[in-house]
C-alpha cells in the first residue's frame, strides 16, 4: 500500500487547526483533502475538537478506520491546549488501533506563515519568554508538497532579550513570526538595537499544519499512543519553585 | 516509519459474556488518580488505579499542573491494563464509554474526557459523562469476584472526601437531593490541613486514622461544630481546624508519640461525632432505612466503627464500600453510567469544576 | 490601609463581609489574605449572601477544587491558591482568563467578565495581581479562637471607591 491517509490536529496555539490528507508515497505526492482552523484562544478547543475532527472526516467522506496515522501537535504552547490535543490523539489512536506521530507546534507555525527563507517561529510563553525555533522555509520540488520547512534549531524556551542576542549572531537576519512577536516588540521598545522583521501570526493554520505534517512524516518515527506526550519545555511552576509556601512543612519526629 | 504492534486486536467470537448489564469502559481523572475499569452493570470485571500520591507528597498536597501531566502519561497504560485484566482484547462487545465529567480540576478532567471522546469517536460507542459524586454513590453497590453487587435502594448517602462533605437523599438513580453540606472545609481537607500542622505526611487522613487508634479520644476537648442547633444538617470543620491551631499555639507541638496519638484521636473523635450525629439526624428525619458512607474518607476506620455502632443502636442498615472502592476509581463511574443507561439517560458530556450532585444536568426525569 | 475592625467575633466579621457583598457591582477583584483558620471562607460565604448569589449556602472552601463558581445576578468566582504553584501563571493573564484560566484548569469565559466578582483566597501566592484590586486581610491573634482583626487596602481607583463605600456602610451600620 503506497498511500497514507493522515489526520493532523494542533491545539497548542490560540488558533486550533485540523488537517486531513493523503500521501502517495510511490508518486511522492501530497494531497490535502480538508482542513479547518478556528481562533479560539486554545481554551475552548476541548468542547469542539472531536466533533470538528469527525466533521472534517465526513466532509472528505473519509471513515475513521480509513486513517493510517494520526499526527498530533504536541507543543510547545499552551499546556492545556497541548494536553487536550495529545489526550484526544491517544483516545482516537487507541480506539482505531493506529499509531501516532508527534509534531512540533513551532514547526506547524513555521509552515503556517507566507515568508520564505530564514524564519524564527515563536509563541508567547508568558513571563517575558518565548517558545522559539529557527527554520528555513524553501520551495523544494522534491518535497511532497513542493515546500520544505527545514529545522535549524531545537524548540526552546528563551527570554526575549536572549533570543534577540542569538539572532544578532546570525549571518542572515531572519523574520520573527508567531504570537511571540509582541513579546519581542515589547523587549525592543525604547532600545537602540535594530528591529528585526516581525510578522505577527495567531497560531497554526490548517494549510500550514498539513505542510508540517508532510515534513514530519518524512522525518518522523510514529509511536504507540501510550508513548505520545506533550512538550512543555519547562517544569510546572511547583517544580520550578515559584511561590514556595510561607510555612514550611516540619515533619513530626513521632510519626 | 516504524510498525507499531496492534495491541487492541479484535478477538473473534468475543461477544457479550453475561447479561449482568451494559458493558462499559469507564475512565476517571478528576483529581490525582488516573483510573480505568471495565464493568457489566454493577459488576466489576477490572478496576485499575494509577495513584499520584507519591508525586504530590513532595509538595504537601496536589499540584494541579503536575496532576494533569501525570494523567496524560498514565491514561493509555491504565486503559490497556483495565481491558487486559477484563480479558477484553478490544472494545468490541462494549455498549458504552463512561467518563468523569466533574466536579474536579478541569485540567485533570480534560485528560480523561478527551481520551474518552477520542475512543468514543473511533469506536462509535456512546459516551456518558458521570458526576464524580454520583460515582461515589454507586461505589457502595459494586460487585466483583469477591462481593455480590447490590441493587440501589433508597438511602441517605454521607459523601465524605477531600472536596466534599454532603448529606444526600438518594431515591433512585438520577434522583438526588442534597440536604446538608459543609459551610467551609470538607472533612478530607480538614484531615489534610491538621495533618500538615502536626507534621504528618500527605495524605493526612490515613496517617491521622492510624495514630488515632493508639490515642485517647477524650484526652483533648475539641469543639463539635454545628451540633447545637437540632434542626441543622450543615457541617463546619473550619472552627475545629482553628481549635487545633490554637491548641498548638498555646501548648506547643506534641512532645511524645502518645501526645501526638492523643491529639489525632481527639481530633478524629470530634470529626466523627459530628458526621455520625448529623447522619443519624438526617436519616431519622427522612425515615430512611439505610445509610451509606462513601468517598475517600469512608475508608476511615474510626468513622466506620462509629457508624456501625449507630446503626445498631438506631436500627438502620449501614453500608460502606470495600476499601478498594472508597478512593477515586473508575469502576464506580462505570457502575453509575450503567445504572443511568438502564434508566434511559441520553449520552452527553459536560465538563465542569463545581456542579453539585443535584444539579439539573445530573438528575434524571 | 484601613482598619475596618478589631476583636471582631464571627457575627461582626460576617456582617462586614455581607456589607461588602451588597456593594459589589461586578468586575471587582478581592484578594483575601489570612493564615489558615483566619476565616477567609467564612468571610466569602457572608460576602456571597450580601452579593445575592443563587445558593450562598453552597459557598465552601475551594482549597480542594481550586475554583468554585456561584452563579447569580452577579456571579461569584471563588478561587483558592493554597495549592501553590500556579499563582504566577494567574498573574500573567491578569483578570482576563487565558493563561490564568488555563493554569487553574478553567475555560477562559468562566473567570472574567463585568458581571463577575473574583474572590481569591491565599492571595499572597499571587505575586503581582491586576492593578485594581481590594486586598482584605483577616488576622487571628495567636492563642485565641474567636477574635479577628479586619483590614483592607485598595489599589486602583475602582477599589478605592469600593473601600470608601464599604467604610461608609460599616459606619452607618452598628455591626462593628
Amino acid at each position: 500500500m503506497s498511500t497514507r491517509t493522515i489526520l493532523a490536529f494542533d491545539a497548542s496555539t490560540p488558533r486550533t487547526a485540523i488537517a486531513l490528507g493523503v500521501l502517495d508515497l510511490e508518486r511522492g505526492e501530497a494531497t490535502q483533502l480538508a482542513g479547518v482552523d478556528v481562533l479560539d484562544d486554545a481554551s475552548q478547543a476541548s468542547t469542539w475538537l472531536v466533533d470538528q475532527i469527525m466533521a472534517t472526516l465526513a466532509s472528505a467522506k473519509i471513515q475513521g478506520r480509513a486513517l493510517d496515522l494520526i499526527v498530533c501537535g504536541v507543543g510547545p504552547g499552551t499546556f492545556t491546549g497541548a494536553r487536550v490535543a495529545v489526550a484526544t490523539a491517544k483516545g482516537l489512536a487507541l480506539g482505531l488501533d493506529r499509531p501516532v506521530l508527534p509534531l512540533s507546534t513551532l514547526a506547524a507555525v513555521a509552515a503556517s506563515q507566507p515568508r520564505r527563507g530564514a524564519i524564527v517561529a515563536t509563541l508567547d510563553a508568558r513571563r517575558g519568554e518565548l517558545y522559539a525555533a529557527r527554520f528555513d522555509v524553501e520551495p523544494e520540488p522534491a518535497a511532497m508538497s513542493g515546500l520544505h520547512v527545514r529545522r535549524r534549531s531545537q524548540d526552546t524556551v528563551v527570554a526575549a532579550a536572549d533570543l534577540l542576542a542569538e539572532i544578532a549572531q546570525l549571518a542572515a537576519a531572519p523574520t520573527i513570526v508567531g504570537t511571540g512577536v509582541h513579546v519581542i516588540a515589547a523587549a525592543l521598545a525604547g532600545s537602540q538595537s535594530p528591529t528585526p522583521a516581525l510578522l505577527p501570526l495567531d497560531g497554526v493554520h490548517a494549510a500550514g499544519l498539513w505542510q508540517a505534517t508532510c515534513d514530519a512524516f518524512a522525518a518522523g518515527v510514529s509511536l504507540h499512543p501510550r508513548e505520545l506526550d506533550a512538550v512543555y519545555l519547562r517544569g510546572s511552576y511547583a517544580e520550578l519553585g515559584v511561590n514556595r509556601p510561607k510555612r514550611p512543612f516540619v515533619p513530626s519526629p513521632f510519626a | 516509519m516504524s510498525e507499531v504492534p496492534l495491541l487492541l486486536r479484535e478477538t473473534s467470537g468475543e461477544g457479550r459474556a453475561t447479561d449482568r448489564g451494559p458493558r462499559i469502559l469507564a475512565i476517571e481523572s478528576s483529581c490525582d488518580e488516573t483510573a480505568a475499569a471495565v464493568v457489566e452493570g454493577g459488576w466489576v470485571r477490572s478496576s485499575v488505579v494509577a495513584s499520584q500520591v507519591s508525586v504530590h507528597a513532595a509538595f504537601g498536597g496536589i499540584v494541579p499542573e503536575l496532576a494533569s501531566r501525570h494523567h496524560l502519561g498514565a491514561i493509555v497504560p491504565v486503559i490497556e491494563e483495565a481491558l487486559a485484566q477484563a480479558g477484553c482484547g478490544a472494545l468490541s462487545g462494549f455498549d458504552a464509554i463512561a467518563v468523569t465529567e466533574g466536579p474536579g480540576l478541569v485540567g485533570a478532567l480534560l485528560i480523561g474526557v478527551q481520551a474518552a471522546r477520542g475512543l468514543a469517536a473511533a469506536t462509535g460507542l456512546p459516551l456518558f459523562g458521570v458526576h464524580h459524586m454520583e460515582g461515589h454513590v454507586f461505589s457502595a453497590m459494586l460487585g466483583d469476584d469477591a462481593l455480590a453487587a447490590r441493587e440501589l435502594e433508597p438511602h441517605l448517602a454521607l459523601l465524605v472526601s477531600g472536596g466534599h462533605t454532603e448529606l444526600c437523599e438518594v431515591t433512585r438513580v438520577g434522583r438526588y437531593r442534597l440536604i446538608g453540606a459543609t459551610r467551609d472545609d470538607a472533612v478530607g481537607e480538614a484531615f489534610d490541613k491538621v495533618a500538615k500542622m502536626i507534621g504528618l505526611p500527605y495524605p493526612g487522613g490515613p496517617a491521622i486514622d492510624a495514630l488515632a487508634a493508639e490515642g485517647d479520644p477524650r484526652a483533648l476537648s475539641f469543639p463539635r461544630s454545628m451540633l447545637g442547633d437540632p434542626t441543622s444538617l450543615e457541617f463546619s470543620f473550619s472552627g475545629l481546624k482553628t481549635a487545633v491551631l490554637v491548641h498548638l499555639e498555646t501548648r506547643g507541638a506534641p512532645r511524645s508519640r502518645q501526645e501526638l496519638a492523643d491529639l489525632c484521636a481527639s481530633f478524629q473523635a470530634a470529626v466523627v461525632d459530628v458526621l455520625v450525629a448529623k447522619a443519624r439526624r438526617a436519616r431519622a428525619r427522612l425515615g430512611l432505612g439505610r445509610v451509606h458512607v462513601v468517598g475517600g474518607v469512608s475508608a476511615n476506620r474510626g468513622l466506620r466503627a462509629a457508624m456501625a455502632a449507630a446503626a445498631e443502636e438506631d436500627g438502620f442498615v449501614f453500608c460502606a464500600p470495600p476499601l478498594r472502592y472508597c478512593g477515586d476509581n473508575a469502576a464506580m463511574i462505570g457502575g453509575a453510567a450503567a445504572a443511568r443507561i438502564v434508566a434511559g439517560a441520553a449520552p452527553s458530556v459536560f465538563v465542569h469544576t463545581s456542579k453539585a450532585i443535584d444539579d439539573p444536568r445530573v438528575l434524571l426525569p | 490601609m484601613a482598619l475596618l475592625g478589631h476583636d471582631l467575633d464571627e457575627t461582626a466579621l460576617t456582617a462586614a463581609a455581607r456589607a461588602l457583598g451588597s456593594l459589589l457591582r461586578g468586575g471587582e477583584l478581592l484578594l483575601l489574605d489570612g493564615a489558615m483558620g483566619a476565616g477567609k471562607t467564612t468571610f466569602t460565604r457572608a460576602l456571597a449572601e450580601g452579593l445575592g448569589v443563587d445558593r450562598p449556602e453552597r459557598v465552601t472552601s475551594p482549597t480542594f477544587a481550586l475554583c468554585l463558581i456561584h452563579p447569580g445576578p452577579r456571579t461569584l468566582v471563588h478561587i483558592d491558591l493554597y495549592r501553590r504553584g500556579e499563582a504566577d501563571d494567574v498573574q500573567q493573564s491578569g483578570h482576563t482568563g487565558g493563561a490564568g484560566a488555563a493554569a487553574l484548569g478553567l475555560d477562559s469565559g468562566e473567570l472574567a467578565g463585568p458581571d463577575k466578582i473574583l474572590a481569591v483566597e491565599w492571595a499572597e501566592y499571587w505575586i503581582s495581581p491586576p492593578e485594581d484590586h481590594l486586598r482584605i486581610v483577616i488576622v487571628r491573634p495567636p492563642g485565641v479562637a474567636a477574635s479577628r482583626t479586619l483590614e483592607a487596602t485598595a489599589a486602583g481607583p475602582g477599589a478605592a471607591d469600593l473601600l470608601d463605600r464599604w467604610i461608609a456602610s460599616i459606619r452607618r451600620g452598628t455591626a462593628i
